[in-house]
């Protein structure tokens, strides 16, 4: 037990190490390169390590990342800033306008990138739609948005608004089955990006802001403050990358890795060589990321497992002694994994930032129902003839549990373990949504990308590692288990 | 003796030290309001009707059970496991490795007479320890009683519904009635004078 615990430890310590700079991207094609071009510029200019921290789960997890040190920069948008973060009632904000309302929070936005991503609205080319305003009047289309886009403020509502639309409320769709919902028909007209290299080559018409709506979307680099002292060489970085990216040329960059499948850091060491930053970048994405994904995965659901054993099992051993509240005790387990998965990772976000820890604490809390049902139900069900025998001998409580009661009940709280440990392993795929890694990050971008085989590299280890789970808990449990026959 | 619900096996109980009661409980000279529940009843065997034994323990384990709770040492308990299978007849080779679950009904009620008498404790409770077993098993463990009885100077105090063991097996039996004890004597004084109508029946009842 000592052995495997120190080992386990070992693994966790394994993969901790600390880079210098850490640059974090939302899980959508444009932000993965737009950061590995950042990342290996700075490495290529500074000779720093950085880390990735890539598919975070949209902009407030991004954000909030940013404002508690769990990233040092990500790529974001000027419209994204002024709307989605600073909440700000003016539709067009600039940049020394965003500055001075960020600096408070010791954040800052470097040089823009160059090119403006705003939203456009895609529509099936057969409905011969030009504009936006040519939607005001139609009430018998089939409208499929993002959440996001649905959600935020300078979203679908205050477009509808805007455009004094008629329709009634859209269905919320994931934004990598959009086009492929547009190209059936099932969906009508959704919202894009301008920059969406599908876009170039798809026949969808992009529908004209005719009233000039959506706020500009600048990409920039945000980042806090504290980088900057960290490293000074980075400020000089960014001035390198001052406009260098057109519409165009953004566009085509997205085309090469969403419909060339060419892997982001290739496509940004690509570019960076072209502007002629210095070739030695190291590839890190290049090499296969399904073993360190595979290593973030297992440590996150052994721990937290591991974790879920250390207080479940004496928690049903005391509800035990307490059964006026073992039931508000139950009701409480039972709540929390009502929670769905998703859900509960959010709200961790607040509490604990992003990353391993949050998601660790996520999945600790799913732990704990299987491993406290089980044990409080094992430890119930212990024969009363047994304990009555077992007092009449002499027995004191405490070794009546320990020799009795507890080992009787060893085959359920094993099984209660091995139910959270699967259910962990699928649930920890969710985790990547708030940077914590693991085999998540090959489903969610696959997803991103429409690319199954993609995900599939990360949803086969997370099955084989479940079903491996459940087979080793089970031989284990063979072995332990008080022989009665 | 008594017939269900007459008190015999709360009485049993108090005797162990499991329920409050008024008065006093002595045992050689030592009171049971001087000593811990759990230290009161390890001096004490105890048979249940049903074996009770710990399914997930040997035979050797089980009998060990309260030497292992008095801090024995491992070389007395083991001498006194194959002494009190020896007792139970029941050899040490053949048994001592096996599991509750092995063994057949009367094996496993000496199994569970022998956990009691481990600690060598100056009584010996016994609560319808037979009543589950079928007629020929239950008459060769009565035999057993009897004569564990006659071999080692011990208290026993057996709880029977059925008037026939009482008198095969008491020298001093205590018939109760609705929590009460009704009569006390040895067989021949209750065959002779019956307290009650209700004496009077069980004693018919015995002959029929």
């Amino acid at each position: 037990m000592k052995r495997t615990l120190s080992f386990i430890l070992l693994f966790m310590a394994f993969g901790l190490g600390q880079a210098q700079v850490r640059i974090g991207a939302k899980n959508f094609p444009e932000s993965h390169i737009l950061a590995e071009i950042l990342a290996q510029a700075i490495e290529s200019e500074t000779g720093q390590t950085v880390e990735r921290r890539f598919g975070l789960g949209g902009t407030l997890i991004c954000y909030e990342a940013l404002r508690t040190g769990e990233i040092d920069m990500y790529p974001e948008y000027t419209g994204t800033i002024s709307q989605a973060i600073l909440k700000s009632d003016k539709t067009h904000m600039s940049i020394s306008e965003l500055t001075q309302a960020l600096d408070k929070q010791e954040l800052e936005i470097g040089p823009k990138l160059g090119f403006n991503n705003t939203y456009v609205i895609a529509a099936r080319q057969e409905l011969n739609l030009k504009r936006i305003s040519d939607l005001t009047e139609r009430i018998d289309l089939k409208l499929g948005f993002s959440n996001e886009f649905i959600n935020r403020q300078d979203g679908y509502r205050q477009l509808a608004e805007y455009y004094k639309f008629r329709f009634e409320e859209p269905k919320g769709i994931e934004h990598g089955l959009a086009y492929r919902a547009l190209e059936l028909g099932e969906i009508d007209i959704t919202d894009a990006y301008s920059t969406d290299g599908k876009l170039a080559k798809s026949d969808f018409q992009l529908l004209e802001d005719d009233l000039h709506f959506f706020p500009e979307y600048q990409a920039v680099p945000f980042y806090r403050r504290d980088l900057l002292r960290k490293s000074a060489e980075v400020e000089s970085v960014l001035m390198k990358l001052d406009g260098v990216l057109t519409d165009e040329a953004m566009r085509a960059l997205n085309y090469q890795y969403e419909v060339d499948g060419v892997e982001p850091a290739l496509i940004a060491s690509q570019f960076l060589s072209d502007l002629g930053f210095a070739q030695n970048l190291k590839i890190e994405s290049n090499v296969n990321p399904i073993l360190r994904q595979t290593r973030e995965h297992l440590q996150l659901t052994l721990l937290a497992t591991l974790m879920a054993i250390f207080v479940s099992v004496p928690l049903g051993l005391w509800i035990n002694f307490k059964p006026n509240i073992a039931g508000a005790v139950m009701a409480a387990v039972s709540t929390i994994q009502t929670i769905p998965s998703l859900a509960l990772l959010g709200f961790m976000i607040p509490l604990f930032g992003i990353g391993f820890w949050p998601a660790l604490i996520a999945l600790f809390l799913y732990g704990l129902l299987p491993i406290v049902r089980n044990t409080y139900t094992g430890l119930i069900e212990t024969d009363p003839i047994l304990v009555e025998a077992a007092t009449a001998m002499g027995m004191s409580r405490a070794q009546i549990i320990n020799q009795l009661r507890l080992p009787l009940a060893y085959p359920h709280i094993i099984s209660g373990i091995r139910t959270s440990l699967t259910i962990n392993i699928g649930t920890a795929t969710l985790a990547a949504f708030i940077g914590a890694g693991g085999l998540g990050e090959s489903i969610i971008t696959g997803i991103t990308l429409n690319n199954h085989e993609m995900i599939l590299q990360g949803a086969i280890p997370a099955a084989l590692l479940a079903i491996f789970a459940d087979l080793g808990i089970r031989v284990i449990e063979r072995k332990i288990r008080p022989k009665t026959s | 003796m008594g017939s269900s619900g007459s008190g015999k096996s709360s009485l049993l109980k108090t005797i162990n030290g499991l329920y409050p009661f008024e008065g006093e409980l002595l045992i050689n000279d030592r009171r049971l309001s001087d000593v811990s529940g759990e230290e009161w009843r390890r001096d004490m065997g105890f048979v249940l009707q049903h074996s009770a034994l710990f399914p997930h323990w040997t035979v050797e384990r089980n009998i060990s059970l309260v030497p292992r709770l008095k801090k024995w040492s491992k070389k007395d308990i083991s001498f006194r496991v194959e002494e009190v299978l020896d007792l139970v007849r029941l050899p040490y080779r053949d048994f001592a490795r096996r599991l509750p679950s092995q063994l057949s009904g009367g094996q496993q009620q000496r199994v569970s007479i022998g956990r009691a008498l481990a600690a060598d404790p100056a009584v010996v409770l016994f609560d319808e320890p037979f009543s589950a077993l079928d007629p020929i098993t239950r008459k060769s463990l009565q035999e057993e009683v009897l004569a564990l009885k006659k071999e080692l100077n011990k208290t026993f105090v057996f709880v029977t519904h059925d008037i026939g063991e009482a008198f095969m097996l008491g020298d001093e039996i205590a018939v109760m009635q609705g929590g009460s004890i009704i009569q006390k004597g040895s067989p021949q004084e209750i065959k002779k004078s019956p307290a009650n109508e209700y004496v009077k029946s069980l004693i018919y009842e015995a002959h029929s």
